[in-house]
């Protein structure tokens, strides 16, 4: 059920409906974690060529909604701004966790540095959903991908680039790599600046720290 | 090239938020309100598996559109969209079930399927429907399908002559041309029900005429909502723009 909630959606808000005995908890969630991976490349292998992309959008999101709940993550996200058309999100970055945050939300379309696609696994599945890869370092690549990017914006689709082009704590920013906003200026679409913050807090119920990550939206 | 669009509504305007269900919640949510408008409100006969909920075959398949009540966060409207991809994988449109499509044959790999729409009681003021509405325009661009059809619904709590009626009145000013006749499967005998009084048109219909939808034949009887069908159909090419800016949010 969902809670009421004004401008915050909150995911996966009882995280840990059975308290397992502490010694438990790590190889549960490792088990878990691994089917889930198993589901998510059964998903975008064998059904994704079987479903319309509305319907692929739809199974992204759910999926990585349960994912945080098997990490145990608690996701409070402000309403995602109701936008007619693309839209290029903004967001600094923390962790690798941030992308299934931020899907968990809204259905986006992520660049990435090309090393991730030899990741094993994760590349994969980033391919298979809709992941663009950029070679940074080469000019010429980055004229491809805001080609790429131009025609996803002008599709009605939103993009999301995290323009620190590296991770960072969470308290401050880095500087802003600026190629990546050009397409956004081309196309005159609104660019919706994101915030992945994690916050970490222990009470009384939860015996261990919780980690519960917000990701807030405004207007540029 | 850098003016910047101050226009752009970016927190969610207004008392309600439209976006498409994700999980199976969110999917029991929509269920529950069909439930609550076309059996509690409407009397349709509905052989539902779960106790509260409209459920049908269609429903994984399709995509739901949900407006949130930002307050409460209550599904307050909904629609059911069946893609094409989803049809072909079911094996069959909804509308399927009470006309033979066979002449929209061509235009199927790029066409959604709209239905079990419906608003709660205490919302019906018009700006669910917009928003609804605002949903389904960005659908249809984002997944580039390029026509809707639909069955728009007449109560035959009367007996029928309201839906002859309408059905007669749309027929004179938005019939679409005869390639894209459907027929009923269960067909309502107009002549016989039409009084020639006009009745007034059902408000949705009035307003998918106004955004250029057309009538694609004659009404099939539904016995199971009590209702008379229209196929309509709207393709996304003759689009009334100047309308839909100003009825959808």
């Amino acid at each position: 059920m969902r809670p009421a909630a004004s401008s915050f959606e909150s995911y996966n808000a009882r995280v840990n409906p059975v308290r397992l005995p502490v010694f438990l908890r790590r190889p549960v969630r490792i088990g878990l974690l691994g089917l889930h991976l198993v589901w998510g490349v059964t998903l975008a292998g064998l059904v994704f060529p079987l479903l319309g992309p509305a319907q692929r959008d739809r199974r992204i999101m759910a999926w990585s909604r349960r994912l945080l709940r098997v990490l145990g993550v608690q996701a409070r996200t402000s309403a995602a701004p109701g936008l007619p058309g693309g839209a290029l999100l903004v967001c600094n970055h923390v962790s690798w966790l941030d992308i299934y945050l931020i899907y968990a939300a809204r259905r986006v379309h992520f660049v990435s540095k090309a090393e991730v696609r030899q990741w094993p696994v994760a590349g994969w599945l980033a391919h298979k959903t809709g992941t663009l890869f950029i070679e940074r370092g080469r000019r010429a690549d980055t004229a491809r991908i805001n080609a790429e990017m131009r025609a996803l914006l002008a599709s009605g689709a939103w993009v999301a680039v995290f323009p620190e082009g590296t991770t960072g704590d969470g308290r401050s920013l880095k500087r802003f790599m600026p190629s990546l906003l050009q397409p956004a200026v081309e196309l005159n679409c609104p660019i919706v600046p994101a915030a992945c913050v994690t916050a970490r807090w222990t009470t009384t119920t939860a015996p261990r720290p919780r980690t519960s990550t917000t990701s807030a939206c405004g207007k540029v | 090239m850098l003016d910047i669009r101050t226009t752009v509504q970016a927190t969610p305007a207004g008392r309600y938020h439209v976006s498409l269900a994700v999980d199976d919640n969110e999917i029991r949510e929509a269920q529950r309100l069909r439930y609550k408008v076309f059996a509690e409100e409407l009397g349709a006969r509905l052989s539902s598996v779960l106790p509260g909920h409209d459920i049908d075959m269609y429903d994984p398949f399709c995509d739901h559109l949900l407006v949130r009540e930002l307050a409460r966060g209550e599904v307050v409207g909904t629609y059911r969209i069946l893609p094409p991809e989803a049809a072909r994988r079911v094996g069959s449109y909804y509308s399927e079930q009470e006309f033979d499509l066979t002449r929209l044959g061509f235009l199927r790999p790029r066409m959604a399927e709209l239905g079990r729409s419906c608003v709660h009681p205490a919302h019906r003021g018009g700006s669910v429907i917009a928003r609804l509405w605002r949903g389904l325009a960005d659908y249809m661009t984002r997944y580039g399908y390029e026509t809707i059809v639909g069955c728009a619904s007449i109560g035959m709590a009367d007996g029928g002559h309201i839906a002859a009626s309408v059905h007669r009145q749309l027929a004179e000013r938005h019939l679409a041309p005869i390639e894209w006749h459907v027929t009923p499967r269960t067909r309502l005998p107009v002549e016989s029900l039409d009084d020639g009084r006009n009745a007034a048109l059902p408000p949705l219909i009035k307003g998918y005429t106004r955004l250029g939808a057309m009538i694609c034949g004659e009404p099939a009887w539904d016995p199971d909502f009590n209702t008379a069908d229209l196929l309509m159909l709207l393709p996304m090419a003759q689009l009334n723009r100047s309308e839909a800016r100003r009825l959808i949010v």
